[in-house]
């Protein structure tokens, strides 16, 4: 999991032995039924990897995650950082047979290969590095107060432990911001506000089939101002990262249903907030 | 390059205070001067050249493969390259995602059948031949590029030109390898110019967030003080997906308020229409000599 | 006012006239052979009648001459390396290149920003070959000229200078790799505040006894030799008699404008001042309150510059002010974003500085 130590930073190399606990046998489980899609129950353990400084397990239904964060340690970069350098790393694990993760980048060499192998994945459900990437180091930044933390620098490591073929992208990426954001509070660095990613499937009240629907994807904390009435109280929050991938449904314009979608993800962002943080409240 | 705090608190109290005013004197609408033209490489079947006053410059080149396959999904491929960057950064990663992703919702296949078996395949190649010197220290991170590959695909797919079939279309029943006439004053163009068939890849726009400012095309000076940005793609006259936020500056930045979204979506509805018009003069300009470009 | 404008590049040689091919061609080939045949001739270039070279041209046989920067020698003969202009001083014999990075001297007034903090020095980009460096002696310190230096300076550098800071200081010495020792050991150097930055290419700043001039409109410039400009609000009363004080031509116009009866003797009180002025305000990084007409002029003072830098026009405060009022013309600063619009402001300066001879 962690590089080398060459300088000894961590203690002895033999200080702490490599040993998982058994999700069954600890006892300080705590199961949390948590009303997020699908109506699933979604468990949650914390700290489950005594070397991170904070780290986070989740399973809903088949998909296992686990995210954990490292830091903030020293860097030793020659050129100054007046604010915490962030690292995020995404790894998909081997075992993942039923689905490919895509190869963003197809070698020339096996192109062919590649593209056999990714014809009978639906857009939908392939899994994307470089968004989930890019929207957890949008968030992630937007989230740390990295300039409490000059001259070090944060890792975060996620793994997609396992995942089955019916749940969605965007359904995973939610899952694994919250993987994150939880690996986040447990670690104790510094964030602006409880941050909750929820997806959000906006099906639009004309179209007559339910399924071809938007989806909209967010992550968002509460901003610094609140309001006692909460329909005003929704333009109070704040959106950390937003995916809006490509819709089932082309024919409807998509700006005219924004504005709903949001205020509906951002209610369901809250709902599950307010369980995640008693959640933490309990747990912490 | 770092700004120091003097500067960007200049350009950034410029830029959310209530008349906002650009470090280049631009209206928040307003484009920098583009210099582009296309269809000068020879090899490829559609190539463009676009570049912006700081020296950013985008080279792109389409060529078509013929293939055996019925899958839309792999029709298109498209490959990014940035000088003086790896290929598996995120940055370079996620740009190609994006632009695939928003080319395939928008493309009409139907451009890119031959016959009931055999496909056209795209492959579009983009270079981009600056990188900042000092980009690796800066406290941007360059997506603000994205516009400016997007326009480039755009105007390559638009110089597109495809040879003319001469074998049979329907071909379901024989075993035959499509030919093609050997006169490429016969070609045709991939995207159809007459009104009925044609129709606009993808474009993204970029727009840039300060307080409660949104300005299109955000010079690098501007990206270090940008809160935040939206990633907006535009095809046949509406808005569509993918759209996504992206960090633009690694110093400053902060949270979206939804209804910002909303607005930068305005932006973009407000200034899609002319950006499509310029682009479309600039490719639907001959040239005679393959000197001139440079 | 079009939000977007693209054009196809033109190409800057387009009139060269195209020449027959085939002849050219033929000489060009028949010039080869002999060049393999024969040693070349060495023809005399004699100093006198041609100062433009360009590299690998003799510039002179005559072995006394000492060879300065842009030349190389090579078997008593001094051949040019560059392609600029021939400059003697005395018997010294050099080539100063047209175009290229700057090269610091002693003496220059440049704008430089801060990239790194070692021991007991900052490191300066000035678009040089090299970083040039200001050591913590050579910056006023906080609380007074009369101050040492302490270890408590040390420690803190980063408080008075960190990186990205953009600093207007002179050129103390430069050393023979090119690289330059730089100070800020007066009122009028130090830290940035209150503009906005602009880089042009260094050889288009014609080299001026001052570089920092108050222009109409509220607004000052700092027109660094390297190239590097900044362009700030004024600064108010107090700090500005400070300034005029370094410059006489100014000091003689502030001296008949200020109502407090300003003489140049004052200007020496400075020991005084020094102190009160230096405290930890000079390395302040807020701003000042600028009002949005000040803006507006700074960056359509701005725009000017890029469209001096776009026409290749050399730039001093003269023609700047004369862009300005030009530009004043055209209406809107955004407008002044296009290139035709830049073009033709260069066209009129060029006109208008015709008229006058």
């Amino acid at each position: 999991m962690n590089t080398v130590d060459r300088r000894r930073r961590l203690g002895p190399s033999n200080a702490i032995p490599l040993s998982f606990p058994s999700v069954e046998s600890n006892s300080d489980i705590e199961n949390t039924s948590v009303s997020s899609f699908n109506e699933q129950k979604l468990f949650i353990q914390l700290s489950n990897i005594p070397t991170a400084t904070g780290s986070s397990f989740l399973q809903l239904g088949n998909n296992l995650l686990l995210a954990s964060v490292y830091g903030p340690r020293p860097s030793f970069k020659r050129t100054f950082n007046s604010k915490a350098v962030l690292k995020i790393t995404f790894h998909s694990s081997p075992f993942l047979s039923s689905r490919q993760t895509e190869s963003t980048f197809n070698n020339n060499n096996n192109n062919n290969n590649n593209n056999h192998l990714n014809s009978d994945i639906d857009p939908e459900y392939q899994i994307v590095n470089s968004v989930i990437l890019s929207t957890l180091e949008t968030a992630c930044s937007n989230l740390i107060l990295l300039d409490q933390y000059p001259k070090s620098s944060i890792d975060i490591f996620v793994n997609l432990i396992n995942t089955d073929k019916s749940t969605k992208f965007i359904e995973l990426l939610s899952l694994i911001h919250t993987a994150v954001n939880l690996a986040l509070i447990d670690s104790g660095i510094s964030v602006k506000n409880f941050p909750s990613s929820i997806v959000s499937s906006s099906s639009s009240s004309s179209s007559s089939s339910s399924s071809s629907s938007s989806q909209i994807f967010i992550n968002s904390i509460h901003s610094d101002i609140y309001d006692n009435d909460d329909e005003k109280d929704l333009q109070n929050e704040e959106l950390l990262t937003f995916y809006i991938p490509k819709s089932t449904n082309n024919n409807t314009n998509i700006k005219s249903t924004l504005k709903d979608s949001i205020d509906d993800a951002i209610k369901q962002s809250r709902a599950l907030r307010s369980e995640l943080s008693q959640f933490c409240y309990n747990k912490l | 390059m770092v700004l120091s705090v003097a500067e960007s608190a200049f350009i950034y109290d410029s830029l959310v205070s209530s008349h906002p005013s650009r470090p280049d004197s631009r209206k928040p609408t307003q484009y920098r001067p583009l210099k582009a033209n296309c269809g000068f490489l020879p090899n490829s079947n559609g190539s463009s050249r676009i570049y912006n006053p700081d020296g950013t410059e985008c080279i792109s080149s389409v060529k078509a493969k013929v293939i055996r396959s019925n899958n839309i999904s792999d029709l298109i491929n498209v490959e990014i390259n940035i000088f003086g960057e790896k290929d598996n950064t995120t940055l370079c990663q996620h740009l190609t995602t994006l632009i695939k992703e928003s080319l395939n919702d928008s493309f009409d296949f139907n451009a890119l059948k031959l016959t009931d078996k055999y496909y056209f395949q795209l492959y579009i190649d983009i270079s981009i031949l600056y990188l900042p010197e000092d980009f690796r220290y800066s406290s941007y991170t360059f997506y603000s590029i994205l516009s400016l590959i997007s326009m480039g695909v755009y105007l390559a797919l638009k110089s597109a030109k495809l040879p003319l079939l001469v074998s049979d279309k329907k071909d379901f029943e024989v075993e035959e390898e499509p030919t093609f006439s050997d006169d490429w004053e016969v070609s045709s163009y991939l995207i159809p110019r007459d009104s009925i068939s044609t129709f606009q890849p993808a474009l993204v726009f970029i727009v840039g967030i300060a307080g409660n400012t949104v300005i299109i095309d955000p010079s690098l000076e501007e990206e270090h003080v940008l809160e935040h940005g939206v990633c907006v793609t535009w095809s046949n006259s509406k808005i569509t997906t993918p759209i996504q936020s992206l960090a633009l500056s690694t110093s400053n930045n902060k949270a979206i308020k939804p209804n910002l979204v909303i607005k930068s979506m305005d932006l973009v509805e407000q200034v899609a229409g002319d950006v499509i018009n310029a682009l479309n003069t600039i490719s639907e300009q001959e040239i005679d000599e393959f000197d001139v470009v440079f | 006012m079009s939000i977007i404008s693209i054009t196809t590049p033109v190409s800057k040689n387009s009139e060269i006239e195209n020449f027959s091919k085939d002849d050219e061609d033929e000489s060009m080939y028949d010039d080869a052979i002999d060049g393999v045949l024969k040693k070349p001739e060495k023809k005399y270039i004699g100093i006198d009648n041609r100062s433009i070279v360009t590299p690998g041209e003799l510039i002179t046989e005559d072995a006394t001459w000492m060879r300065g920067h842009g030349t190389y020698y090579l078997d008593e003969h001094t051949y040019s390396s560059v392609a600029g202009m021939i400059s003697k001083v005395n018997k010294l014999l050099s080539v100063t290149p047209f175009k290229g990075r700057y090269r610091p001297e002693t003496g220059d007034h440049i704008v430089g920003r801060v990239i790194g903090i070692s021991n007991k020095r900052w490191k300066v980009e000035l678009g040089a070959e090299h970083a040039g460096v200001l050591m913590l002696g050579a910056v006023n310190l906080p609380g007074g000229v009369l101050r040492r230096k302490s270890d408590n300076d040390e420690l803190q550098m980063r408080a008075i200078l960190k990186e990205g800071d953009l600093l207007n200081c002179e050129v103390q010495s430069t050393f023979s790799d090119g690289s330059a020792s730089l100070h800020t050991r007066s009122l009028k150097y130090g830290k940035l505040r209150n503009g906005m930055f602009l880089k042009v290419n260094s050889s288009l700043i014609v080299r001026t006894k001052n570089h920092m001039h108050d222009l109409p409109g509220g607004v000052s410039i700092i027109l660094g030799v390297n190239g590097y400009c900044w362009i700030f609000k004024t600064k108010n009363n107090v700090e500005n008699k400070i300034n005029a004080a370094t410059g006489k031509a100014e000091s003689e116009m502030k001296a008949a404008s200020s109502s407090k009866g300003y003489s140049v003797g004052m200007g020496s009180l400075s020991i005084t001042r020094l102190e009160e002025e230096s405290s930890w305000e000079i390395y302040s990084d807020k701003n000042d309150i600028i009002s949005a007409n000040i803006k507006e002029t700074i960056s359509r003072y701005r725009s000017c510059l890029v469209a001096l830098s776009f026409c290749e026009i050399a730039i001093d405060v003269k023609r700047l002010v004369k862009a300005y009022e030009i530009s004043l013309g055209y209406g809107d600063v955004n407008s002044l974003v296009s290139e035709d619009i830049k073009k033709s402001i260069g066209e009129d300066l060029i006109n208008s500085e015709k008229m006058r001879g």
